[in-house]
């Protein structure tokens, strides 16, 4: 169980990116986020692993409050909370399989880390992550060798090196074409409905949110919009959301 | 743009005001520019003078012909006599024209000073050099004086014989004082070259000396690597920005950190010198048997233990999320005590491998008066080889034994600072309200005495120094200011996290001005650093005494101490314990100015202090190179580090990978190549640089190219310009391509 309570952040310029927001995710849901950029939904993101620290609120995860602990505990914390960027972030000079190794780090003796040592079990488990992804006969390549989907299909699996209980997924096709998109999106469902991992993911295109989420979280200037299932969004909701002049279109 | 047709008068008066404003500072330029020619002296008279022009003309000349080849010749020599006057006697019979013999003809052979005569040589060797020399008569048992006789037709002294072994030109008579009424000789030397044309001594030199100067370069960048890359984190700003500390963490990291340097360097060493015991292998000396013996076998075990024990956080166990303290402890001490033992017992092997192995190297050395073969050749170069390897290995393990107190002083420091921060600073972070900021004042008091009282030992060593400490307390006074602005200011806001707008920016900055200026001046005269400064003397060693108990250290430093308590536990006491503090941007800071300082001072003159301190030769000059090049290469390297792609580290961070491993896995793999690059890039300028290191007695090929400069040997000096030049192009060139397949 997730709980967001009044939580605000207002950066160092005073931009105000998060304005009181609070609400609750049970376990297993698939939820996404949607909103205009700038709305706050990459700063929610962040603030729930705290790779941005909130300006007040307070963030609940299974009972702990994660706004309170300290800067070592957040490190054991991030382990259980898979994050996939829209850019991918991945290594581009490096392998693949050690892309997706190194989401196994916070598990790792740092002593090992400096000889580039991990387990052998670890290094099974990446080749296994990366199969599940479709990409297992990729792991010796260059990152950079890899097309967009393929980047986020091996950040999709460095993820799962953490063993996460949350996943949390920042617009993971925003820079994907439509039939790779739901290539990726079908694998974060796919966690979703066999792992029973809680997804926690912002989606540009709405028709993707209806397509995938249990429920939908819409932000608008920072503050909670709209908070309900996909099907509750009709044209004057999305008005009410994305502002006057939008049209909704749809992803295939 | 047709809408601003009709300006408004005062935009044309502010128009036209611009424009006059303009010339303006383009006539003050030309005036300022025209001054810079003045101050250069640039005066188009001096190279106009002839002598100065033979002189350039001559010097240029043997620069471009370097004595690169030589070959062995024959000299044979043929005289004709010559009388000087003719009113004094008969001329002297000359030889005569029809025969197949090699001879001089002077014609005529009698003549007064400055007269010119016709010189003919005849039936020498085909195309050989030739040379004219002048002999006037030499009293007995008095050495005669040669003088070249230039050839009037070609201005020069050489001449070459024709097709026939014959030559015929005109020379002036030489004005020799005394000389009237005698016989003189003119005299050829005829030149038959007879060897192999080999290099010549100086080319030999010079090759020695460029490998010398190679190897310098090569030397001073790859020791500068390490120590670069290390400084180079600590000077990127993307990295240090993020790190903060709080104030609590901070204090007792620092506390600690000083503690530990004093425990680790006096009490501890002694694992260290254990572990050169060990590694030198000196185990039979009575009671180092059972140290060695012991010790080690004890220290091994506890490492083993250590290694399994360290996976604190079993990757099996969900719930395991927080970090156990006291296992963390032990792990940290035990781990930094076996680094030491480590540490010290790499410098003892490399020490005993090194005499091993020097002196293997020697025994393979061939007596140096065998005859010159191949074999002796290759058995040369493997002794010299193996010797080398050894003499490094020693000289690593030299360093060790001679820093061994110093590196087990920074690791227990580092050690006690990192317990410090993350296990008592954990411990801090519960105290709040007024009792943090009680503690905060008497950490902050005994932080700030501490870090004074170091910085003002520096100034105990150099006047110019002195102000180091003023400086520090300064900002620290700027700092404390601002905090006290900042409670007033942003009374309402309860993260440390401050919004401000540009006026209270400015605020902000102005009261840490007036802050700074206060305290600086404030200890600048209760210091009397204004005396030393002047006069450039050291503050006076007058031991400090409280109510009549003698101290162990200087009124000077005491009174630094008392300034950084005093300011510290200000500091310390409105901040907190839960204050926030940048130890980052203050890292970043003090990095970048430091390489900043160290690379403004040319290798030049830091070659002239090492000179000083390690003599005259190619050592003092890789010193001055590798600390020169630390600058260069920790500024280049920190800028690499600020233009990689942030995303993998912000996707390691959210892994939960700790910042050793973030850099090792998100960071390194960027920089690698840019890092070989300027590598490159620099091995190619220390190059360069050690060509001309020499001329401040630097060793290498500089200091050759300056004895011949002022031996004034130029073909000997063009010799060491030409391998300069072949050497620094083909460098250029290599490291161009080498940069060019990297990035």
């Amino acid at each position: 169980m997730l709980i967001i309570e009044n939580l605000t952040k207002v950066y160092d310029n005073g931009f105000k990116a998060l304005d009181n927001v609070s609400f609750e995710v049970p376990d297993g849901q698939f939820v996404a986020l949607i909103g205009l950029s700038g709305s706050g939904k990459s700063t929610l993101l962040r603030c729930i692993n705290r790779l941005i620290e909130p300006t007040s609120g307070r963030i609940i995860w299974n009972g702990l409050d994660i706004t309170a602990i300290s800067d070592e505990e957040i490190r054991y914390l991030r382990r259980r909370i898979g994050f996939i960027f829209q850019q991918f972030n991945l290594v581009k000079r490096s392998l693949v399989i050690n892309n997706v190794l190194a989401g196994r780090l916070g598990y790792t003796n740092p002593i090992f880390s400096l000889l580039n040592y991990f387990p052998n079990e670890d290094r099974t488990r990446a080749i296994a992550n990366l199969q599940r992804v479709g990409i297992g006969n990729q792991a010796f390549k260059r990152a950079s060798e890899l097309s967009g989907g393929q980047q986020q299909r091996v950040a999709i699996a460095r993820a799962l090196m953490q063993d996460p209980e949350l996943m949390l997924a920042d617009e993971p096709v925003a820079s994907l074409d439509p039939a790779t998109s739901h290539g990726v999106m079908k694998y974060l469902e796919n966690l979703n409905t066999e792992d029973g991992l809680t997804v926690l993911c912002s989606l540009h295109f709405l028709s993707l949110a209806r397509t995938y989420a249990d429920r939908v979280i819409a932000l608008k200037d920072g503050k909670l919009e709209f908070d309900g299932s996909p099907a509750e969004i009709d044209n004057e909701r999305f008005k009410e959301i994305y502002g006057e002049d939008a049209v909704e279109v749809g992803i295939s | 743009m047709s809408e601003t047709k009709n300006t408004p008068p005062e935009q044309e008066t502010r128009n036209a005001l611009q424009r006059l404003l303009i010339v303006l500072v383009v006539v003050i330029g030309i005036f300022i520019y025209s001054y810079g020619w003045t101050v250069t002296e640039i005066d188009l008279s001096e190279p106009q003078e002839e002598q100065r022009q033979t002189n350039v003309t001559r010097a240029l000349r043997e620069l471009l012909s370097p004595r690169l080849f030589e070959q062995e010749r024959e000299v044979t020599v043929y005289e004709a006599p010559f009388l000087m006057d003719c009113t004094t006697g008969d001329a002297p019979a000359q030889a005569t024209a029809d025969t197949a013999d090699a001879v001089v003809i002077i014609e005529p052979a009698c003549a007064e000073a400055n007269e010119i005569i016709s010189v003919r040589i005849l039936n020498s060797s085909v195309g050989a050099d030739a040379r004219l020399r002048w002999l006037p008569p030499a009293e007995e048992g008095e050495e005669v004086r040669e003088r070249p006789l230039e050839i009037i037709e070609t201005e020069r002294e050489d001449l070459v014989l024709d097709a026939r072994g014959g030559f015929s030109g005109t020379v002036e008579v030489p004005r020799i004082r005394g000389g009237e009424g005698q016989i003189h000789t003119l005299r050829v030397l005829v030149a038959i070259p007879t060897g192999p044309i080999v290099f010549s001594e100086t080319a030999n030199l010079v090759i020695e000396r460029m490998i010398q100067t190679i190897f310098m370069a090569l030397v001073a960048t790859t020791v500068a690597i390490p120590i670069a890359a290390l400084i180079s984190f600590f000077a990127a700003q993307n990295l240090m920005k993020r790190v903060r500390l709080s104030v609590g963490s901070l204090l007792m990291a620092f506390i600690l950190f000083v503690v530990g340097v004093w425990l680790g360097s006096s009490l501890l060493s002694f694992i260290g010198e254990w572990g050169l015991t060990v590694g030198r292998g000196a185990v039979f000396e009575p009671i180092g048997a059972l140290l060695a013996f012991v010790i080690p076998i004890a220290v091994i075990a506890i490492t083993i233990f250590v290694l399994a024990r360290l996976d604190v956080n079993d990757p099996k166990d969900k719930r395991n999320d927080r970090a156990n303290p006291v296992l963390q402890t032990i792990n940290t001490v035990i781990t930094v005590l076996v680094a030491i033992f480590i540490v010290g017992a790499i410098g003892g092997l490399g020490i005993l491998g090194g005499e091993q192995i020097t002196a293997f190297g020697d025994s393979l050395r061939p007596p140096a008066d065998a005859a010159f073969s191949l074999g002796w050749v290759t058995s040369n170069v493997v002794a010299v080889a193996i010797w080398s390897l050894g003499n490094f290995l020693l000289i690593l393990g030299t360093l060790i034994e001679l820093f061994m107190s110093i590196i087990s002083g920074v690791l227990v420091g580092f050690a006690l600072a990192g317990i410090g921060a993350s296990v008592l600073g954990n411990g801090l972070r519960r105290i709040r309200g007024t009792t943090s900021h009680i503690l905060g004042a008497i950490l902050g008091a005994i932080s700030g005495a501490l870090l004074l009282a170091g910085l003002s030992s520096f100034a105990l060593w150099a006047a110019l120094l002195g102000i180091i400490p003023p400086i520090i307390a300064g900002i620290m006074g700027g700092a404390i200011l601002q905090m006290l602005l900042g409670r007033v200011l942003y009374r309402n806001q309860t993260s440390h996290i401050r919004i401000r707008n540009q006026s209270q920016r400015l605020a902000e900055m102005a009261i840490f001005v007036v802050g700074f200026a206060v305290i600086f001046l404030m200890m600048f005269n209760t210091l009397n650093i204004g005396r030393s400064v002047v006069d450039g003397t050291l503050p006076p060693q007058t031991l400090a005494t409280v109510f009549g108990i003698e101290l162990p250290i200087t009124v000077y430093m005491f009174n630094t101490a008392l300034y950084g308590a005093i300011l510290g536990a200000i500091g310390g006491g409105i901040a907190g314990l839960q204050g926030v503090f940048p130890l980052g941007n203050m890292l970043y800071n003090t990095s970048r100015t430091t390489l900043n300082v160290v690379r403004s001072i040319e290798p030049l003159i830091m070659g002239l202090v090492f000179v000083i301190w390690v003599g005259i030769g190619p050592f003092a000059g890789v010193l001055a190179l590798t600390l020169h090049s630390i600058a260069a290469l920790g500024k280049l390297y920190s800028e690499q580090i600020e233009n990689i792609d942030p995303g993998p580290i912000e996707a390691l961070e959210s892994t939960g990978a700790n910042q050793l491993q973030t850099i090792i896995y998100a960071v390194v793999p960027q920089i690698i190549p840019p890092y070989i690059a300027f590598t490159m890039y620099r091995w190619d300028i220390n190059v360069r640089m050690s060509t001309i290191i020499g001329f401040v007695g630097g060793g290498g090929i500089g200091l050759l190219l300056q004895q011949q400069i002022n031996l004034l040997r130029y073909r000997d000096a063009g010799v060491a310009v030409l391998a300069i030049a072949v050497v620094v192009s083909i460098l250029d060139y290599a490291s161009a391509y080498i940069r060019e397949r990297l990035t």
